[in-house]
């Protein structure tokens, strides 16, 4: 069932120095289960093309879905220390299995613990608490800045005393990890620990703390100043600072003035957004070993941030007198059971290597339930956020000033960020001139918020397009001609002054979604529900959601295999928007064959590749450490969002795919040719590579020369983009065109993943130091249209139809991205209507909610005949636009807008209940 | 105390459980003690239907689905249960299984399981006891319409099924 030993497992480690000097080893491994995605063929013979895409460029089914629907291991949770004794485990060994024993108390001194309702046979083998950290040198709080557990007073008698507070930072924050001999004893301890009020005791009730900001607020001022434009891109920081003050106060003033004398009208509202968990299916699960004797740390998780989670694991056991020494991190990434953000940077992985090493050598089990996954698992943050949007007697947009407070819950993790990106997402899809836009993250002790699909975008959407709707009815102006006039196109600058590079598309998209029936039909519909009783609307809303990050960096790896079959690598995580798929794809661009298999998740393989990024601003002080100048790239790799892969991922690989072409092949080629060959003028056709003149050749003879003639059969290669891609000139030791220039900025090629020789690089570009500061320069903008109906008599609300318009570039697999919307959309429904966790003591920092309290959508909520409009790919646009957290984005202000057409109603407060429209009629 | 098992069928291999797992949860015992983790445990109170799988009270009842989170084992004797690791044969895929495939119906795929389980029994009860084609939709959203996917949207989950169903009704069978 299990084919974990047909595959060889390559593991190379990567050093790096962590917080407090102590150089660590690190190893990434990607499952060996993902290479039965694609049925590996067997390497003595000659592979045929891969069932799952046996065309170039075309997926039948995606890359991973075998093993998905046999309901062979893949996730996480699949996996006990039994299935990787290939890795090294000691699958023999019985499992330790951990609980954690947490407060749901938020105010109230913790006191103590106690465990006496459990029989003897039932006990914990160890405790991990405070104290026990203290005692063993272990970092208390690590970078997570709060502690890893809420310190009981009543134990703080020790000599090391715990200097954590008494009161829990947030709801969920353990006061103890209980570590249990096996299975059948954590089962039965659990069923009579969870939910039993006594296991921890509690004090006096406390004042709680003042929300804090949790690092930098950030604050985006665009207008002009002295007939010159004033924003983040044309003006240099220190005058930007400086002036921002003065030019807020003129932008003020103006709008006081305007709107006082009538020349512009002004449209305000203050909303509130709910939390809203990500609600993947498979709650967080790992598997954990520390190796005493080699002073290694073994960890098996499903993550969207591998790289960053293995240092953070480090990180905990820097300190030199730490009982525990850690000198090597080895992770196994999985597939992730879904993901939306809520598998970027997550605690679960720091608690759980943090309690590795006191499970005495046996593996240990940590696998959340629903219950506790609703109590800390990463969350979209309460939002409160006000705008106000003044418009002059043309309709033109004249000014916008937003607002945005994230309650950031009891840790840090990516919300500064998230409200950075609400604020630069205030000016969505059209040019306005003037703007001030605020977000912050507050540091609370309410559930932890971080990254989610479309990641602060949704709350500036919701914002301005509720509020050009309403503008649009109380001037009388149609929806889309409002819209059209304001529409930001190649001459206008975004919310930092960054210029729009590419052609988003936008008019297309309101003529696409203008002439639908259900828009041009709905008064005539309106009646028709009218009369069944039912209040009847039609919404639209547009949506500029970028992808990237503003300055992103990505690794791709292709390789030949003897038998002629082609394996991708690729840090890149796929959790379930399709990356795998659309990777598996791109060696055809440049090598006419699809992946038979792919590694997602590698990110040791390419850390290991010793790049460093090139530091655009270098100190006066000389560094220590010389990093390799040949080894220099603009910027580095980050996290797995979903809207990375399709464009950024997919770059990578298939420029991987080109320089195994320009090494290889075509050294090969010009050898049975015997020519000199250009690589722009071959053609692929069933299997075989021509050019004018000369006979086709089979890939399977292409291979055999390849390696018997010691060719490289590996390549892998880094891409930087900030604003556009970093350029290079590469020198090929095979290729009589050299230099050739792309749009990479390293290129190692090898005989073998194991052999990689880097290729010359001379005339790398050096990025005008302005893109840093576009904040966001690619955008996957999309339209919605959305018909609800609304039962007066009870306030349920029926989402009837939805047409979604959307610029997606080149589609690498259309199936894919209409999934993704129509995935997008049922997630916006939940949204706006059903999904809430309250931050009330009673809401899932109790740790009692599931989803009997959580309402996600079903299969019969939402419109299954709703449509995709996907735009043809733009003049000269050559490549698919990251998607997948876009496609969410115009939904909910559509829904908001409908219900306000059905309703008469605004309503600026998520989720819309049912109660809620009662009130409201 | 040896003699006290409980026996039930799992893809066609007699099982017999110790009684002191009776208190498991099926979804447990088949991760635990069979190694089976296809099912999957998503919320553990019987609302996603993750861990659906397939049971039939001997070779002769009807298929129906089960909840295998909320099923302890010891209500199990004389079941035969049925998972997604049993459900093709060989390499082989049903049409069921390819028919997701096809239709791109998943994307992280860890709810596949539970929905193939539940449109197994569908296809079953409707081979059994055919229906009209207007009634198709009803009994799509009876037979599945309570699992839960997060990623997906259901739209392709559901073209695959009425795509499976279809010819199950009666104006096509007729």
């Amino acid at each position: 069932m299990n084919k974990l030993n047909s595959h060889p497992i390559s593991r190379r480690s990567f050093i790096k120095t962590i917080a407090g000097g102590a150089a660590v080893s690190f190893t990434i491994s990607s499952l060996p289960i993902s290479l039965l995605a694609a049925e590996s063929p067997p390497l003595t013979d000659i592979s045929p093309e891969p069932a799952w895409a046996p065309e170039p460029g075309v997926a039948q089914w995606r890359i991973d879905g075998k093993p998905k629907v046999m309901g062979q291991k893949i996730y996480a949770r699949d996996f006990r220390a039994r299935d990787l004794a290939e890795y090294g485990w000691p699958y023999q060994a019985e499992e330790r299995v951990m609980y954690a024993l947490r407060t749901n108390r938020i105010n109230t001194i913790v006191m103590d613990y106690q465990l006496s309702m459990l029989p003897a046979e039932l006990q914990p083998i160890t405790i991990i608490d405070a104290h026990k950290l203290v005692e063993d040198k272990v970092d208390i709080s690590c970078d997570m800045k709060k502690p890893f557990f809420v310190c009981a007073k009543n134990r703080n008698k020790s000599k090391s005393k715990c200097k954590s507070r008494h009161v829990a930072d947030y709801y969920g924050q353990p006061v103890a990890l209980l570590i249990f001999a096996n299975f059948d004893v954590y089962r039965r301890a659990k069923k009579i620990l969870q939910f039993n009020q006594d296991t921890i005791i509690y004090g006096d009730t406390v004042t709680p703390l003042q929300p804090s900001i949790y690092g930098n607020s950030y604050e985006y001022v665009k207008g002009s100043l002295n007939d010159n434009p004033f924003n983040v891109v044309h003006d240099e920081p220190e005058y930007y600072k400086s002036h921002s003050p003065l030019v807020k106060s003129n932008i003020n003033s103006a709008i006081e003035v305007n709107t006082a004398s009538g020349v512009w009208q002004q449209y305000s509202a203050n909303y509130v957004t709910q939390v809203m968990d990500p609600m993947f299916m498979e709650p967080e699960a790992g598997l954990a070993w520390y190796d005493k004797q080699s002073s290694r740390l073994h960890l098996l998780l499903g993550t969207q941030s591998p790289t960053g989670d293995i240092s953070g694991a480090a990180e905990i056991f820097r300190n030199a007198k730490c009982t525990h020494n850690v000198s090597e991190v080895d992770l196994i990434a999985c597939y992730p059971g879904g993901g939306f953000g809520g598998r970027d940077s997550s605690y679960f992985t720091m608690y759980l290597a943090m309690a590795a090493p006191y499970a005495n050598g046996y593996p240990l089990r940590w696998a959340q339930d629903r219950f506790e996954q609703f109590q800390v698992g990463l969350k979209r943050h309460h939002t409160e956020f006000t705008e106000n949007l003044c418009i002059d007697d043309n309709g033109l947009i004249q000014a916008v000033t937003a607002s945005f407070t994230l309650n950031g819950g009891g840790r840090k993790n990516l919300s500064p960020y998230v409200a950075e990106l609400a604020a630069l997402s205030v000016c969505n899809a059209y040019n306005i001139p003037q703007i001030i836009a605020y977000g912050e993250a507050l540091d609370t002790p309410d559930l932890i918020g971080g990254s989610q699909r479309g990641f602060g975008g949704p709350q500036a959407f919701i914002a301005l397009e509720t509020l050009l709707d309403q503008a649009a009815e109380d001037t009388g102006r149609d929806p889309f001609t409002l819209r059209r006039l304001n529409l930001l196109d190649n001459q206008s600058t975004t919310v930092t002054g960054a210029p729009i590079q590419q052609d988003l598309q936008l008019p297309q998209i309101l003529d696409a979604l203008e002439a639908q029936p259900l828009w041009t039909n709905r008064e005539a519909t309106k009646q028709q529900f009218a009369t069944q009783g039912l209040k009847y609307g039609v919404g639209l809303a547009l949506a500029n959601e970028a992808y990237g990050t503003g300055g992103d960096g990505m690794f791709g790896a292709v390789m030949i295999n003897p038998d002629g079959s082609i394996t991708v690598r690729t840090p890149y995580i796929d959790m379930g928007n399709g990356a795998a798929t659309a990777l598996g794809l791109a060696p055809s661009v440049w090598l006419g064959k699809n992946a038979s298999n792919i590694m997602m998740g590698d990110a040791g393989f390419f850390n290991n590749l010793g790049l460093t990024k090139i530091d655009a601003y270098p100190s006066c002080e000389p560094s220590d450490v010389q990093d390799d100048p040949a080894k220099q790239v603009a910027q580095l790799s980050g996290s797995s969002s979903a809207c990375l892969g399709a464009f950024y991922q997919y770059h990578a690989v298939s420029y991987a795919g080109l320089s195994l072409l320009i090494g290889s092949v075509i050294p090969a080629l010009q050898q049975l040719w015997q020519t000199q060959v250009d690589y722009k003028l071959l053609a692929f056709s069933q299997g075989s590579i021509s050019l004018e003149g000369f006979p086709a050749i089979e890939w399977s003879q292409i291979v055999e020369v390849i390696f018997s003639q010691q060719l490289p059969n590996s390549a892998a290669v880094h891409a930087s983009f900030v604003g556009e891609f970093v350029n290079a000139d590469f020198s090929f030791s095979s290729s009589s065109q050299n230099p050739i220039t792309l749009p990479l900025d390293y290129i190692a090629l090898g005989t073998s993943p194991n052999a990689l020789q880097t290729v010359t690089r001379t005339n790398m570009t050096t990025l005008p130091k302005v893109n840093s500061r576009y904040g966001r320069s690619t955008y996957a903008p999309s339209g919605a249209l959305i018909a609800v109906s609304v039962d007066p008599n009870t306030g349920y609300v029926v989402v009837e139809d939805c047409i979604t318009a959307l610029s997606a570039g080149v589609q690498h697999c259309p199936q894919l991205v209409s999934g993704q919307s129509q995935g997008g959309v049922a997630m916006a429904m939940g949204y706006v209507l059903s999904e809430d966790c309250p931050l009330s003591p009673e809401g899932p920092g109790a740790g009692n909610w599931n989803l009997d309290k959580y309402k996600l959508m079903k299969m019969g909520n939402v419109p299954l005949n709703q449509q995709l409009l996907v735009m043809p790919p733009a003049d000269n646009e050559a490549t698919a636009r990251g998607i997948a957290e876009a496609v969410m984005c115009p939904i909910p202000p559509a829904i908001l807008n409908a219900l306000a057409m059905a309703t008469q109603h605004r309503f600026t407060q998520l989720p819309v209940t049912p109660a809620a429209i009662r009130t409201a009629i | 105390m040896d003699n006290l098992r409980i026996s039930f069928v799992v893809n066609g291999e007699e099982t017999e459980a110790p009684t002191t797992d009776g208190d498991m949860a099926l979804v447990d015992y088949l991760h635990e003690r069979l190694g089976l983790t296809g099912t999957k445990f998503c919320c553990g109170i019987g609302e996603c239907r993750a861990c659906t799988v397939a049971t039939r009270n001997g070779p002769n009842a009807a298929m129906q689905t089960t909840l295998s989170c909320s099923t302890p084992v010891d209500s199990l004797t004389g079941l035969e249960i049925f998972t997604v690791e049993g459900l093709q044969q060989g390499d082989e895929l049903l049409p069921l299984q390819q028919a997701f495939l096809r239709h791109f119906s998943f994307q992280c795929g860890y709810c596949t399981p539970g929905f193939l389980m539940a449109t197994w029994v569908l296809l079953q009860k409707l081979q059994l006891s055919p229906i009209s084609e207007n009634e198709l939709d009803d009994a799509i959203e009876q037979g599945v319409g309570r699992n839960i996917c997060r990623c997906s949207g259901y739209v392709r989950y559901y073209q695959a099924i009425r795509e499976l169903a279809l010819p199950l009704t009666r104006e096509h069978l007729s």
